[in-house]
């Protein structure tokens, strides 16, 4: 493939130019309008670029193709597996030989694919081939839909074909619903759910351009889910609520608060019944604190959407800044923190998912040092949740990297909203080279928060409810046309405060149940069944 | 015959005579929300609602606003941003968005100078430890920030001299009087208005040496005086430009915290922040001529009319309740009608008075 370059008279470049390409010697190679070049037969020739009175030319030797022989093979299939399935990731070997026998790796082999859908109605089956980053003769290869694909490798005029029956995933169960403890006055935020000191299960949820409510809920038999407690700060909306990995701790995000200074609310739920306000802590936290994350004796907050602010809350009554992390990048803004195993995970929005060490070691960082590993940011700058995992088995690791977005606009009262956006599959396992490798897409929905646990993702899809999809294995291509979606639920409430209007904010498995809350209706207990 | 005359007229003139129509917006810092409203004399009717901010599930603030004096534009700050805030122009009218320009932290209270068009916004930054912040002075033709003047710490109510050559805010924190010279964007003066006792207000916290936290600062129409809203004295303090000196102190209720005068210079209409409540002071006296409750338990920005009718103060609302927008009647001293708004009411300006249709007998045969 040819591409050309252009510049004006002042010397700037000129965009999307679209030549006129021809060959001196079309016996020896031809030219299409694209600037492919196919070579025919041993030669010289002159490729040559036409535009506006403007000339480029190129030329060619052709040599005999020295591969006279191709075969495909297939990869190994994951454990325990002894057909293809849909959303499989299955890697094909090209072996490209010379008439001695040996390796040709200098010369290209492409390979293409055709497929036979099982059903041949509607439109014909999809899939994903490309080449392995960095491989040498290794693709890798992954279908949507059940049926036959003949995947053909082609150098020159030698040929060769490779076929594979692929199933369907089978992997559909459902969601039971289990419980719900409705909230229909005012508007829901964030959950979390923790076993509370005394070896019951509770929940936390926090309400949205409201009146500062933070309400406590038993959720030890989800069948029955008692609101036990409220705490009301001053704030307008409480977008994010947290508890610590022992159960003592609470903090309340505050946005909205009369004196403007919002920040956070520490309180302690040694007894979630008897919830009790601590602290607040609003240095430099006045833009608005709007999420938070635990991590051991530090809490990660929101700064006025430029940063994140870390902060020690050891002394719980004395909580002091110790540290920060700003994406060092023209205009930032950040959304959401996560912090697993020392590495903070942030959303930017148009700068991307940032992997901070803040105690991992592998960058040398610390919560009062924080230090850069890696990044990775996509065009439509939509980044508001990122979340890590590492698939069983795989020597894998994902970041997912989650969209927030409101073309539509955001309706407080009286109808539906109806969000866009999905979930950005980023292969992280090289730390330095992150390449987006699939997405999880609803279609005419849009992505709130999500978990993943033992290879399941849940995910508050908005107005697409909750949803569980298989993300075992390696990914690759479009997750829903594969298949890998398990089950879905819509928390449609007729007593919602916006009645019969699903707007899942966001999920936490929990003792073999699944907790959602919902924008507009509270809080739902679910049971997966597969 | 001229009897017959009056007897055909006089249906007519029985009726009451329509009394202008005033058009206003006001912000709803909590929702990310300006509502368009226009009061009649006796109620008021939303008109529009516009959504403010880019980014829907966070508050970003709406607070300060104001219409330039052709009217055309009006112009609200957005106080939370990455961090710095943001200036936004809105078409009146139809509330089509027409540019924004990035300012410093938390811009609040603004006006555009009569003489140099440009727009003076204080940034009122409240983030972490108290430092001098600034006055933004934005060119509203290209939307340009062209200068930023260190002032004070927390600097509020940022407002023009009618010849539109100073520009007056209070730094809350440090208990100043500051005045800015608009063509050069010099800080021409300062002034304590504390009574220097350190004891007209609360006990000074924070490390900060204010006492007295002066919050809004207004000039007299016709004489060269500006009153200063005390929010921790309880007090309003009259400044005497040409002495550039303290010349009076009216006790006021608690917490004042928005100041206009009517347009004639007698009377001064005082938001108490802490009392539910708006004085209206007579400025000769120095007397509180009348206490007004506000409909909500915080009341927070006041606007009074041209033609010095009525006022319209802004009620923030406390937690969930909706703010809300209380039209007082300066001739009867008492509320005339209120209008629910978004939550957490703040900043508000008034676009225009249509003045009354005429008698409908000059149209009818």
């Amino acid at each position: 493939m040819l591409a050309v370059r252009g510049v004006d008279v002042n010397g700037a470049a000129r965009a999307a130019l679209a030549p006129e390409y021809r060959s001196s010697d079309p016996a020896v190679a031809t030219v299409d309008g694209f600037g492919t070049v196919l070579a025919h037969s041993a030669g010289a020739c002159t490729i040559t670029a036409e535009l506006e009175g403007v000339r480029a030319t190129r030329k060619f030797r052709v040599v005999a193709n020295p591969i006279t022989s191709l075969a495909l093979s297939r990869g190994p299939l994951p454990t325990g597996l002894v057909a293809v399935r849909t959303g499989d990731v299955v890697r094909i070997n090209v072996d490209a030989r010379g008439a001695a026998g040996a390796d040709v790796l200098a010369v290209p082999v492409e390979l293409t694919f055709r497929a036979e859908p099982l059903d041949p109605r509607g439109p014909g089956a999809s899939g994903q081939l490309e080449p392995v980053p960095g491989a040498q003769r290794e693709w890798r290869f992954v279908a949507e839909a059940p049926g036959r694909y003949h995947i053909r490798a082609s150098s020159g005029q030698t040929q060769a074909r490779l076929t594979l029956d692929v199933v369907a995933r089978e992997v559909q169960g459902r969601f039971e619903l289990v419980g719900q403890g409705r909230v229909s006055d005012m508007h829901t935020s964030d959950l979390w759910v923790w076993e509370g000191l005394d070896g019951r299960d509770y929940a936390v949820t926090g309400t949205w351009g409201a009146n500062g409510d933070a309400i406590f809920w038993d959720v030890t038999d989800p069948a029955n889910i008692e609101r036990i407690a409220t705490v009301t700060i001053d704030a307008r909306t409480v977008n994010d609520v947290k508890v610590s990995a022992d159960g003592r701790l609470c903090v309340l995000s505050r946005e909205g608060a009369s004196n403007r200074k919002n920040g956070i609310v520490l309180v302690d739920v040694s007894d979630p019944r008897n919830p009790r306000i601590v602290s607040g802590f609003d240095d430099e936290l006045t833009g608005g604190v709007h999420n938070v994350f635990i991590d051991g004796n530090h809490v990660y907050a929101l700064s006025a959407g430029a940063r994140y602010d870390v902060i020690d809350v050891s002394d719980q009554g004395a909580p002091r800044k110790v540290g920060s992390y700003k994406v060092d990048r023209p205009n930032p803004s950040i959304h959401d923190v996560w912090v697993v195993d020392g590495l903070a995970y942030s959303s930017n929005w148009s700068d991307g998912v940032h992997i901070v060490d803040v105690g991992n070691g592998l960058a040398g960082g610390s919560p009062t040092d924080p230090r850069f590993v890696s990044s990775y940011a996509y065009p439509s700058g939509w980044n508001h949740a990122a979340f890590p995992y590492r698939p069983k088995d795989s020597g894998l690791f994902y970041v997912v990297a989650g969209d927030e977005a409101f073309p539509n606009g955001l309706n407080l009262t009286g109808k539906p909203t109806y969000p866009r956006g999905w979930l950005h599959f980023v292969d992280f396992t090289d730390l330095q080279s992150p390449r987006e490798v699939a997405r999880y897409e609803v279609p005419e929905a849009g992505t709130h928060n999500l978990w993943i646990e033992d290879d399941v993702l849940y995910c508050a899809y908005y107005n697409a409810g909750l949803r569980a999809v298989d993300v075992s294995g390696e990914v690759l291509g479009d997750l829903y046309r594969q298949g890998r979606e398990i089950a879905w639920f819509l928390p449609d409430d007729p007593e919602g405060h916006i009645p019969n209007a699903p707007m899942a904010w966001g999920p936490q498995p929990h003792k073999g149940h699944v907790f959602i809350s919902d924008w507009n209706s509270g809080l739902w207990a679910l049971k997966l069944v597969r | 015959m001229q009897m017959l005359t009056l007897l055909a007229l006089l249906p007519a003139l029985s009726q009451a005579p329509a009394g202008p129509t005033y058009h206003l917006y006001a912000a709803a810092e909590s929702s990310d929300q300006v509502y368009q409203l226009r009061f009649d004399g006796a109620a008021f009717e939303t008109v529009h609602v516009v959504d403010i901010g880019y980014q829907a599930t966070e508050i970003e603030g709406p607070h300060g606003m104001t219409v330039d004096p052709s009217g055309e534009h009006w112009y609200v700050s957005v106080a939370h941003g990455k961090p710095n805030g943001l200036l936004y122009k809105y078409r009146t009218g139809t509330d089509e968005l027409v540019g924004e320009v990035e300012l410093g932290l938390y811009p609040a209270s603004m006006q555009i100078s009569r003489d140099t068009g440009f727009l003076y916004c204080v940034n009122f930054d409240l983030h972490g430890d108290m430092q001098p912040s600034s006055v933004s002075i934005v060119d509203v033709d290209a939307m340009v920030e062209v200068a930023r003047t260190t002032t004070g710490p927390m600097p509020h109510g940022s407002r023009i001299s009618p010849d539109g050559r100073r520009q007056y805010s209070c730094a809350m924190m440090s208990d100043e009087l500051i005045e800015l010279d608009t063509a050069t964007f010099e800080v021409t003066r300062r002034l304590r208005v504390d009574d220097g006792s350190g004891a007209v207000g609360r006990a000074p916290r924070g490390g900060h040496g204010a006492s007295a936290k002066p919050t809004w600062v207004q000039p007299h129409p016709t004489k060269p005086l500006v009153y200063v809203a005390l929010n921790g004295a309880h007090q309003i303090v009259e400044v005497d430009l040409e002495a550039w000196k303290v010349s009076r102190r009216f006790p006021t209720g608690r917490a004042p915290y928005n100041v206009d005068v009517t347009p004639d210079g007698t009377r001064l209409v005082a938001t108490y922040k802490g009392a539910r409540a708006v004085g209206v002071i007579d400025l000769k006296s120095g007397n509180e001529l009348a206490r007004i409750e506000t409909t909500r338990r915080v009341p927070h920005g006041v606007v009074i009319a041209p033609d010095g009718r009525f006022a319209f103060v802004t009620n923030e609302g406390v937690g969930g309740e909706s703010g809300t927008v209380d039209a007082l009647d300066l001739k009867a001293l008492e509320r005339a009608a209120s209008v629910e708004i978004g939550l957490q009411a703040g900043g508000i300006a008034l676009w225009k008075v249509q003045p009354a249709a005429l008698p409908a007998v000059g149209n009818e045969r």
